[in-house]
């Protein structure tokens, strides 16, 4: 039985119809929010992350529902391609991307670290992002660019 | 549209304003959620109906004269985050929330998630078990039931119909406690965990409390607690009390670790804590 969900997603007041099954990442893809990757489908990985209430959730193990009245932010609600994020910024210039698969989630995971954090220290970047998993890097660079991101933030650079 | 879970027999989603409107929703072939994050991905679900109990004011911590209460639906970030967790066991609920799962893991699991089922991989039962938490449930009639942990952990799991509504846990600050979850990395399912919680009276060891899960059903272990009852920590025959625990645990192995490895590990994990308890005692 289909049912009814208010949402404010990237700031937009919104009323998603949804099943009761549905899953919190197939409803944001479905509703065009293409950043939210789907990796693992168990939990694990974190591509799917997004932001939910300010805090960093995997959309692939939530049920839509349970976003009812709640904010979401996904990568296309903080940054645009001329005026990106300060996270988006550094990670271009830390080069800390390859395949880039799993950049929507770290990202979110780090804007969720700095908006409660604004100085965080290497460990606690560590700590909130290990929820992520990046085949690719080897993590370094990304986390060089999330306190060079935080030091940009603080107006430091 | 993908669905990747089996849940499309699932055709109701609730949300109650309070514990009793969601006392009313509960019968056979409905579930309750409140973090959700194993709902979604176990196999074999039957259930037709979920009712979300985290709108329903179970998400606090209330500190009150030497016990903590904590609401069921409380994310074990937030407990994290309190000051007021950081003195319950002197610190080790606090160590046992840092080591479940990861970050966006830890923002949605709750306290009551982590102790309704008797999942193998939960951290904080044993927990639980060594600080004599007490379990509050609200049965089908609205009635509160305190029930201690111990009798919670060995037959008294919540049942249909039933909501677990909060854990007291008592705050005792002069007595010895540990945790420890073994795995691979920080976010690895334990390979072994356990707690230990006993109070140090000049010397001698009194009331010790040792919970062990992951390699056994979760469980106390009687007889090692009644062996180091009142003894004295610097005439601790340390060998012969990990003897002990070793053959008092039914230690199963699994595709990780073998029955012979996971007894080893006990061992070595007791025998640490115990020679910290001496030291400390100094």
């Amino acid at each position: 039985m289909a049912l009814e969900i208010e949402v404010i997603i990237n700031g937009q007041q919104k009323v998603l119809t949804i099943e009761p099954y549905d899953l919190l990442i197939d409803v944001l893809r479905r509703e065009g929010y293409k950043s939210v990757k789907r990796g693992c489908s168990e939990g694990t990985c974190g591509t799917c992350t997004i932001i939910l209430n300010g805090r960093a959730v995997k959309s692939c193990i939530l049920l839509a529902a349970q976003a009812h009245k709640g904010s979401i932010v996904t990568v296309e609600g903080i940054g645009t391609r001329d005026q990106p994020h300060p996270l988006q910024q550094a990670f271009v210039e830390e080069g800390a991307i390859q395949c880039g698969f799993c950049i929507p989630g770290i990202i979110l995971s780090a804007k969720a670290l700095l908006d409660n954090n604004q100085s965080p220290t290497k460990e606690e970047v560590k700590q909130a992002m290990d929820g992520n998993l990046c085949r690719c890097t080897g993590y370094s660079g990304q986390i060089k660019a999330i306190l060079s991101a935080a030091a940009m933030m603080r107006g430091e650079k | 549209m993908e669905v990747c879970n089996d849940m499309k027999q699932l055709q109701e989603f609730i949300y109650p304003n309070s514990i009793e409107e969601a006392l009313s929703f509960l019968d056979e072939s409905t579930e309750i959620i409140a973090g959700g994050t194993h709902i979604t991905v176990s196999k074999n679900q039957s259930f037709k109906r979920l009712v979300d109990i985290t709108r329903i004011g179970l998400n606090y911590i209330k500190k009150e004269d030497h016990q903590v209460r904590i609401g069921s639906t409380t994310t074990v970030t937030e407990m994290i985050e309190s000051s007021i967790v950081r003195k319950i066991g002197n610190g080790i609920l606090t160590k046992a929330c840092q080591l479940i799962a990861d970050t966006p893991l830890r923002n949605i699991i709750t306290l009551g998630g982590n102790i309704a089922r008797y999942y193998p991989w939960a951290g904080l039962p044993v927990v639980l078990l060594v600080i004599d938490a007490e379990i509050i449930i609200v049965d089908k009639e609205g009635l509160e039931q305190t029930i201690s942990a111990t009798k919670y952990f060995k037959n008294a799991k919540v049942k249909t119909g039933e909501i677990i509504k909060e854990v007291v846990f008592p705050v005792q600050s002069d007595w010895f406690y540990r945790y420890e979850k073994f795995a691979l990395t920080t976010v690895d399912y334990s390979w072994l965990t356990m707690a230990f919680g006993a109070k140090n009276e000049g010397g001698s060891i009194v009331d010790p409390h040792i919970a062990v899960s992951r390699i056994t059903k979760v469980t106390r272990v009687s007889e090692v607690e009644k062996l180091l009852e009142g003894k004295e920590l610097s005439k601790l025959n340390i060998n012969e009390v990990i003897q002990t625990l070793r053959t008092s645990v039914n230690v199963v192995s699994d595709y990780r670790s073998s029955k012979e490895y996971r007894e080893h590990l006990l061992g070595i994990l007791f025998k640490r804590m115990l020679n910290e308890m001496k030291e400390e005692g100094k």
